[in-house]
């Protein structure tokens, strides 16, 4: 679905991101683990398309969409959840999810806005209330329907347990395992919170300085005393 | 009937000043808003499109029709700078700020050097009115009404159609915008053409009120200048609104009482208290008041 090859990526000339090569298979949750500042959101803003490329290449659905902008990525089928949720914040909620309605665009599939709000029944609740009135957990489900109403094919989130409740970050795993299996998704998700990643992922990889340096099958993964040592945490 | 003649006096005088810095503002603010280049050109655009309209006219089209072939031109140069200057100094201010300044300089001398020191302008359409004994320029009572009728065009493309709604997303997060599919070099291109084209439409509605001369755009950016640093904040059309009633009011107020040099000294300086007061502008401190109150 998607494959990084050899990427290197940065800010001005300093790579942050360096020859990483790592292979989403579809229709799984992938799950990237590092500490803060090991490159995750680089990464992510790499494979979105918002940082250029500097080295390596980046083949999404079979396609090689190195050089293709961060839009037109967007509307092949790449749907992005930021850190810190990116929400409008003086457009309403109804207005904040058909800003996701391009994603996705170009193999003309359906719009899912009443399946969001069947999913997210607080979001129905405040179609009319402005973004940034949300508190975090309600934002958190926006940004998700955001990404989600143009049916994308890979849903990418960047930290979404980040400044959310515990409560509510533990009602995302079965909402993300569900939508995989029900929308056919693809799911990458860098993260930090260990439980949540844990009970999230079908496939695990650690990130130290920029690149891969792990990968944890499902038994190390419940081998938690093994993954903090890899996180060094 | 004299206090009648009296009142319509004044709000003739007020709804003149207001119309004229909104009209010369909107184009200046929209550009600012969304893409962060404070256009230093805007003043020539307004005189591009003040020359554009004259000439057509004298060519033989109505003067109407002119107005709109005027904006659409220099909405279309507006278009061919940000792709060839403009979009290199994104993000950077003061880089922006000395481009346009350039592009002003070239445009005015450049026009010094084709058409000559001044241009003979057309007579004002419409004649005059007579109210409580006193003429009034019918045109000018028109030109108040089509600043309402843009400010209404604009609030609605702005607020209620999908395009608004991208922009004032593009306007927030040019990033995440980007993320989600919108192609923001193609919106930023486009807004600028629509800015330039208010600026051109702005020249020419008023090029029948002056003696054209190509330096001329410095005193029309001036005004519209001050509208859009104090309005400040993202929310450009409330922001040009409230500015320009406001500093219509002060301008016409003052030049009604001491004439038009002291009703623009009074601009600035109301301009200036303004900015004292409330740093980030009207706009600006009503967002963060708004904000605040949630």
């Amino acid at each position: 679905m998607l494959r990084l090859k050899q990427l290197t990526s940065g800010y001005g000339s300093v790579p942050v991101v360096r020859d990483l090569s790592l292979d989403i298979k579809a229709r799984e949750i992938t799950v990237i683990l590092g500490r803060n500042g090991v490159g995750k959101t680089t990464l992510m803003k790499t494979i979105i398309g918002v940082l250029p490329t500097m080295q390596g290449s980046i083949t999404f659905k079979n396609t090689d969409v190195t050089k293709w902008s961060a839009s037109r990525r967007a509307r092949f089928g790449m749907g992005y959840v930021p850190q810190g949720r990116g929400i409008f914040p003086r457009l309403t909620v109804e207005e904040n999810l058909l800003m996701g309605e391009f994603i996705n665009i170009d193999s003309g599939g359906e719009r899912l806005y009443d399946k969001v709000y069947s999913i997210f029944p607080r979001l129905d609740e405040r179609r009319r209330q402005k973004g940034g009135t949300l508190s975090g957990g309600e934002q958190q489900m926006l940004a998700i329907g955001r990404a989600l109403v143009g049916n994308p094919n890979l849903l990418i989130l960047d930290e979404p347990s980040e400044g959310v409740q515990p409560s509510i970050v533990q009602d995302m795993v079965p909402i993300l395992k569900g939508l995989m299996e029900e929308l056919g998704l693809t799911i990458l998700v860098v993260e930090q919170n260990l439980d949540f990643a844990m009970s999230l992922a079908d496939r695990c990889y650690v990130m130290d300085r920029g690149t891969i340096v792990a990968e944890l099958d499902k038994s190390e993964m419940t081998d938690s005393e093994r993954v903090r040592r890899y996180l060094a945490i | 009937m004299q206090l009648f003649g009296e009142i319509f006096g004044a709000i003739y005088l007020y709804l003149d000043s207001m119309a004229f810095l909104f009209l010369s503002a909107v184009g200046l603010i929209i550009i600012l808003g969304m893409m962060g280049i404070t256009n230093l050109a805007h003043g020539e655009f307004m005189m591009l499109g003040a020359y554009t309209a004259v000439l057509a006219t004298r060519a033989g089209l109505p003067f109407p029709i002119s107005v709109v072939f005027a904006s659409l031109m220099v909405g279309l140069f507006g278009m061919v700078l940000e792709r060839l200057i403009i979009r290199r100094f994104y993000g950077n201010l003061l880089q922006s700020l000395v481009a346009t300044w350039g592009i002003s300089l070239i445009i005015s001398q450049g026009m010094l050097v084709l058409m000559g020191p001044s241009l003979q302008t057309i007579r004002m359409p419409l004649g005059g009115i007579t109210v409580a004994g006193k003429a009034y320029a019918a045109y000018r009572l028109l030109l108040a009404v089509i600043a309402i009728g843009l400010l209404i065009v604009m609030w609605y493309v702005f607020h209620r159609t999908k395009f608004g709604m991208r922009a004032r997303g593009a306007m927030q997060n040019a990033e995440i915008a980007e993320a989600m599919g919108i192609n923001t070099s193609r919106m930023y291109q486009f807004t600028f053409g629509i800015g330039s084209a208010l600026a051109g439409f702005a020249g020419a509605l008023y090029a029948p009120t002056t003696v054209l001369a190509p330096l001329y755009g410095a005193s029309f950016l001036a005004p519209a200048f001050v509208t859009v640093v104090v309005s400040g904040g993202a929310n450009v059309i409330q922001g040009a609104l409230i500015t320009s009633v406001l500093l219509g009011i002060i301008e016409g107020t003052s030049s009604r009482l001491y004439g038009t040099f002291i009703g623009r000294m009074a601009l600035l300086a109301a301009a200036m208290v303004i900015l004292r007061v409330l740093p980030t502008g009207i706009s600006g401190y009503l967002e963060t008041r708004g904000e605040r109150a949630r």
